[in-house]
């Protein structure tokens, strides 16, 4: 049996300080009144949208889920959003992973300022550039403008992971890249259709530029495809509501997120709290911790964070462009509003002070940053968690574990045709210990915890690997009252390839 | 000569017995305590309150919640698995993810069998069936031993790539029966021949820990009813949506654990078709959930992705319900920011909705509707009496004030906040599929379907409501209503250029001599005997595929893959012609007919209307309150007409005909709301 959840929520978590329970809820009660009275709709005509919003960014998802080509988006490695006319985000899927659903209005803007008034019905433009708030460049965006009378009212998005994106090692992730021309094929934004015409030139030149042209051709055609599927949802919706109520809704769809964070908030009390985690090292340089420095600030009703102090960029692929940077600030504090939606209103009521560009969070063009998943995202994510943990301490939650990014690329020599492949390979994890529990074993890693971790037995249908172990670690979560959780054990051993070259972060 | 069918249906308050008189086309129901504890005794209870001579019953059918609940609470015999050294713990890793993205305090459930009952043992297969390291057997010898001396009950047998050749598995089968006489076993290859080893090999952890379980019960039903005088099988629902019996249930418990849920969806197809609509969607809403299911074309949809609870699949074809967190029970409540929410928490039965005067005091759908005055303050015949001042007063504090709402808008709202959340999961079973739910009815039941249908139908644009005769007691019919059935399969993964079609149809072959041999085995006879081929297909370097009939003889495989393109093309929008087409399985729908109960029309009458019982207000966003007709459904004659607003009392349910609409009474004693006639 399949349970959803059409309210999206089904605690509340309580992160009022007050003593006096009575004047807490009063509270409640007070702004509760002041917020339903500055909307124009209705409270129900908006809850009804609300939901409606998520249902047409999670058709949009199902989709891809099962018409895509490469095994990393199958393993949920992707995300989709609906995006207002600027470009702002109006709401997530209710599977979309933490990494890039923080960027996916950063990508939206890209389009709407490179093409401005060019922008038509029947058009899906192409993105994948973290140096115009992406991700990294095997993660590209397919964006849909929707029109109403001859009028922009939304965009439908969804950023997938290819498995290739040229560069100089398979799979695209190169520890050792200087800069991102080692990195792959960068997409500043291009019109992949173009009035409801698809463009095979354009195609051509982006897949001809990866290792599995023919992967790239499917996934590209099931991504641009997908936003179809949100654009008949809204346009139903307009149809049925009117496209004033859609445009108004889509506004208070963020203010209401905007303002559910802003009254918790103001919950608590005023302050700044500071941390600072690191990289292990520079892969590029060697030894030597790389700092990453955390200050957040609490002023009324206003989260603010500032990332003065981190290090300078490093010399290889772990950086971090300022999408990513946002997104992790996001992702991080948004593990303490879990009911909360992701939208354009929550980021609205955090803001973050990057520091000046080209450090190790603020990585401008040309470093690279393919590793940004592995290295300050999760630092950043995790330095947010202590932070929080002392502010809501029922609900703390210790370091977690690291992503572990194993790619081994090369020809396949099984067959006569010696394809390429990509064998991608990410794993479970340990989450730290909590307030009243241990941490949770064997979990999806912070980054991301819709992605799936990939079965063996399709891998080894792929790839020319045998899989040796994948178990529990035992004892791993470390002693203690509350212990963190178990991370995995993954063994394998090449067996038939050739020019293979192994990344790992 | 025997003439009785009985169905009966388990559910988590009560158990429902359907006597069908197949001379008399009589239809008995009669409702008795679900008995959670053992819920045979209820069955039992319920078919002796149904006074039937039990030998005078030609079918007994049962749909059964005994798996869903014991995979729920996780109460299972002693199990173990056995599986591929270094692979242990691949039914604890899963695939990581969790129900909740973002709640980090919110964990999965605990895997089906714990890790100290897991045992590896030294062998292992490539990809392409090939063997790396030969089974270890004695090692393999050891671990039967050391199981025999824990007094194990139940065995899985899971090795990697065992879809690609089972010897490995089926040796080890050999060895544990030869050490573990007496004990079920059961080998994932056996089970389900599928890559992806961790939900090949859940699905077999699933069905090892309900063998022991759900082949109790149902030997002991079985018996129980025979010393009562029922000479025939007892037939059991299974998730597919068709029935086994107990001879293949012993094999195949994992199919029982949807059991009691496809059988509302069951009916609601029947019905719907009866009554000239081959598209409708159900609406099976309760106290605590909904179930919505989706009939197109006379058929409903089936899946193979499903699970009871999150994390742990069971890849058996499934029908297709999707369950939400909203029924009578279901609370309403304001979040921090003043949005009106309605659910998925639900009053339950305890402390219960307000009005039900039981220790309840926050505001619930059905505190709603009798502050509405939709649902009467007498409900079942007068045996509960409801206090509608209870209602109003959790209404007024918890929603009306802090929104600065009237009463009656107020309980409004909260029935439309309701009704706009199962309109959203209607949405999602019908648009994801592209399929536009104006093209459908809406079939209304449960205890509190037809309350609110014709308004969800109004918010989707559904243009139909059909109501059942027995709204309440839907979900027993629907176990009389199937046919045995098989579903079978095998990897066949190969381009369509590059196969060879005399391989796959031995492959088919193979297939049906397999089933066959079930349905014989169940005393099925070859005139009573359908078999439909299948074949799953998508473009090369898909993952997920799409499945497909497949007829025989020569060009069938190339009209399955045109059909292939027409449904890629449905369902998502588009298609590639240019691209090649790769066969990923084929399948096998296997059907031993039974002979189910003729329903007969009534004729339809000039439809006089009789006088109404009673009337009283009743409030509409539309008309505010407004006088309304309550009529005895039992006195609405077929053929009958009439306009909201009215309401329709009956002993299991109520249903409301909001103002502008026009109901109907049909032949098959069917309520039809139509919503466009005004």
């Amino acid at each position: 049996m399949t349970t959803i959840d059409t309210t999206d929520t089904t605690d509340t978590i309580d992160t009022t300080e007050s003593t006096d329970a009575t004047e807490a809820v009063d509270g409640v009660a007070a702004s509760a009144m002041a917020i339903a009275h500055g909307r124009t709709l209705d409270p129900v005509t908006f809850e009804v949208l609300k939901n409606a919003f998520v249902t047409s960014v999670d058709l949009m998802s199902e989709q891809i889920l099962r018409t895509c080509y490469s095994f990393v988006i199958y393993s949920r490695d992707f995300s989709s959003a609906l995006c207002d006319a600027q470009g702002n985000t109006v709401m997530q899927g209710s599977q979309d992973i933490a990494v890039h659903v923080g960027t996916l209005h950063f990508q939206c803007k890209a389009v709407l300022e490179q093409f401005g008034d060019d922008i038509h019905p029947g058009d899906v433009f192409a993105i994948n550039d973290p140096y115009r708030g992406g991700t990294h460049f095997n993660d590209v965006s397919f964006i849909r403008p929707i029109f109403v009378d001859d009028e922009i009212i939304a965009f439908a998005q969804n950023k997938g992971h290819w498995a290739d994106i040229g560069g100089s090692v398979p799979g695209s992730f190169d520890v050792n890249a200087k800069d991102h021309f080692g990195e792959g094929l960068r997409i500043p934004a291009v019109r992949i259709f173009d009035k409801g015409v698809f463009r095979y030139d354009v195609a051509a030149l982006l897949v001809e530029n990866t290792r599995s042209p023919a992967i790239g051709l499917g996934d590209l055609h099931a991504q641009s495809e997908a936003t179809t599927m949100c654009e008949r949802e809204i346009l139903r919706l307009v149809d049925r509501y009117g496209k004033d109520t859609i445009v108004a809704a889509m506004a208070e769809v963020q203010d209401y997120v905007e303002s559910i964070v802003r009254h918790r908030v103001a919950e608590l009390p005023d302050g700044t709290w500071e941390t600072t985690d690191y990289l292990d090292a520079d892969p590029g340089r060697g030894e030597g911790l790389v700092p990453i420095h955390v200050k957040m600030t609490i002023s009324g009703d206003q989260v603010h964070y500032d990332l003065s102090g981190s290090a300078p960029a490093v010399a290889s692929f772990l950086n971090s462009g300022y999408g990513t940077t946002h997104s992790a600030l996001y992702a991080g504090t948004k593990t303490f509003f879990p009911d909360v939606p992701l939208n354009s209103g929550f980021y609205r009521a955090v803001q973050a002070q990057l520091g000046p560009e080209g450090t190790v969070v603020n990585a401008g063009w040309p470093h690279a940053v393919t590793g940004f998943c592995s290295g300050p995202y999760e630092k950043l994510m995790n330095a947010v968690f202590e932070i929080w943990s002392r502010i809501v301490p029922e609900r703390a939650l210790a370091c977690c574990f690291n992503l572990e990014y194993l790619l081994v690329g090369g020809r396949d020599a099984r067959t006569e045709e010696r394809p390429y492949f990509m064998w991608y390979d990410w794993m479970a994890g340990g989450w730290g210990g909590r307030a009243s529990k241990d941490g949770s074993g064997a979990t999806a890693p912070a980054f991301g915890v819709g992605l799936a971790v990939q079965p063996l037995e399709g891998q080894e249908r792929l790839s020319p690997v045998l899989t040796t172990t994948h178990n529990l670690a035992l004892d791993s979560g470390g002693p203690g009252r509350f212990r963190g959780g178990v991370g995995v054990e993954k063994g394998g051993i090449l067996t038939d390839g050739s020019s293979t070259v192994m990344s790992y972060c | 000569m025997p003439s009785l069918r009985v169905a009966v249906d388990v559910g988590g308050t009560f158990t429902d017995v359907c006597i069908v008189d197949e001379d008399t086309r009589d239809v008995r129901v009669t409702k008795v305590p679900s008995t959670p504890d053992d819920p045979m005794r209820a069955v039992v209870d319920g078919v002796k309150r149904g006074e039937i001579d039990l030998s005078t019953v030609a079918l007994f059918s049962h749909g059964t919640t005994v798996a869903t609940n014991a995979l729920i609470t996780r109460r299972f015999p002693k199990a173990a698995m056995v599986t591929t050294s270094g692979f242990r713990d691949v039914l604890e890793i899963r695939d990581g993810t969790k129900d909740d993205l973002w709640d980090a305090y919110k964990d999965v459930g605990d895997p089906y069998i714990r890790r100290r009952d897991r045992f590896e043992v030294t062998e292992r297969i490539d990809y392409s069936g090939q063997v790396v390291e030969p089974l270890d057997e004695v090692q393999a010898r050891e671990i039967a031993r050391l199981l025999k001396k824990r007094q194990v009950e139940t065995v899985a047998v899971c090795f990697v790539n065992s879809y690609a050749n089972p010897a490995h598995e089926t040796r080890m089968r050999e060895i544990l029966a030869e050490e573990l006489p007496g004990v079920n076993l059961c080998t994932s290859a056996e089970i389900l021949p599928e890559i992806f080893e961790y939900e090949r090999f859940n699905t077999t952890a699933a069905n090892a820990v309900l063998a022991p379980l759900v082949t109790g019960y149902v030997d002991r039903l079985s018996n129980e009813l025979a010393t009562d005088g029922y000479d025939g099988d007892l037939l059991l629902l299974h998730s597919g949506g068709g029935s086994m019996t107990p001879r293949m249930v012993d094999r195949f418990p994992v199919r029982l654990a949807a059991s009691g849920i496809a059988a509302g969806a069951i009916a609601a197809r029947h019905l719907a078709v009866q009554s000239g609509y081959p598209n409708a969607i159900g609406l099976d809403m309760g106290g605590t959930s909904t179930d919505i299911c989706l009939v197109h074309n006379g058929e409903l949809r089936v899946t193979k992705e499903w699970s009871v609870e999150y994390g742990y699949p069971i890849i058996f074809p499934s029908i297709e319900v999707l369950t939400i967190g909203a029924g009578g029970g279901s609370l309403a409540w304001l979040d921090e920011a003043g949005s009106l929410r309605n659910g998925p928490q639900s009053a339950g039965a305890a402390p219960g909705p307000a009005c039900y005067d039981t220790g309840g005091t926050q505001p619930t759908n059905s505190d709603a509707n009798v502050t509405l005055g939709r649902l009467g303050t007498s409900l079942a015949g007068g045996a509960k009496e409801l206090r509608p001042d209870l209602a109003r007063e959790a209404i007024s504090g918890a929603i009306a004030q802090p929104l600065g709402l009237g009463l009656e808008e107020a309980a409004g709202a909260i029935v439309k906040v309701a009704n706009a959340n199962m309109s959203d999961a209607v949405r999602l079973v019908s648009i994801r599929r592209g399929l536009d739910p104006r093209d459908f009815a809406l079939i209304a039941f449960g205890g509190a379907g037809a309350l609110h249908g014709a308004e969800v139908a109004r918010e989707l644009g559904i243009p139909t409501v059909l109501v059942p005769p027995n709204p309440g007691v839907t979900s027993a019919l629907g176990c009389l209503l199937v046919d045995i059935r098989h579903d079978l399969s095998l990897m066949y993964n190969e381009a369509v250029s590059e196969a060879d079609r005399e391989e796959l149809e031995a492959k088919f072959t193979e297939l049906e001599d397999e089933a066959v041999q079930r349905l014989r085995h169940e005393g099925v006879g070859a005139d009573e005997t359908v078999l439909q081929r299948q074949i799953s297909m998508r473009y090369l370097g898909q993952w997920r595929s799409l499945a497909v009939e497949i007829g025989r003889g020569p060009g069938s495989l190339d009209e399955a893959v045109q059909r292939f393109h027409e449904q890629h093309e449905q369902e998502f929008a588009y298609r590639r012609d240019d691209a090649p087409v790769e066969i990923y399985q084929i399948a096998l729908e296997a059907i031993g007919t039974t002979p189910k109960p003729a329903f007969v029309a009534q004729p339809r009458t000039s439809g006089v209307m009789p006088e109404p019982k009673e009337r009283r207000r009743v409030w509409f966003e539309s008309t505010g309150w407004v006088d309304t007709p309550v009529y005895d459904r039992d006195e609405l004659p077929p053929g009958s007409t009439f306009p909201g607003p009215a309401v329709i009392d009956q002993l299991d349910s109520t249903t409301v005909v909001p103002p502008g609409c026009r109901a109907e009474i049909d032949e098959w004693l069917m309520i039809l709301i139509h919503l466009t006639e005004a």
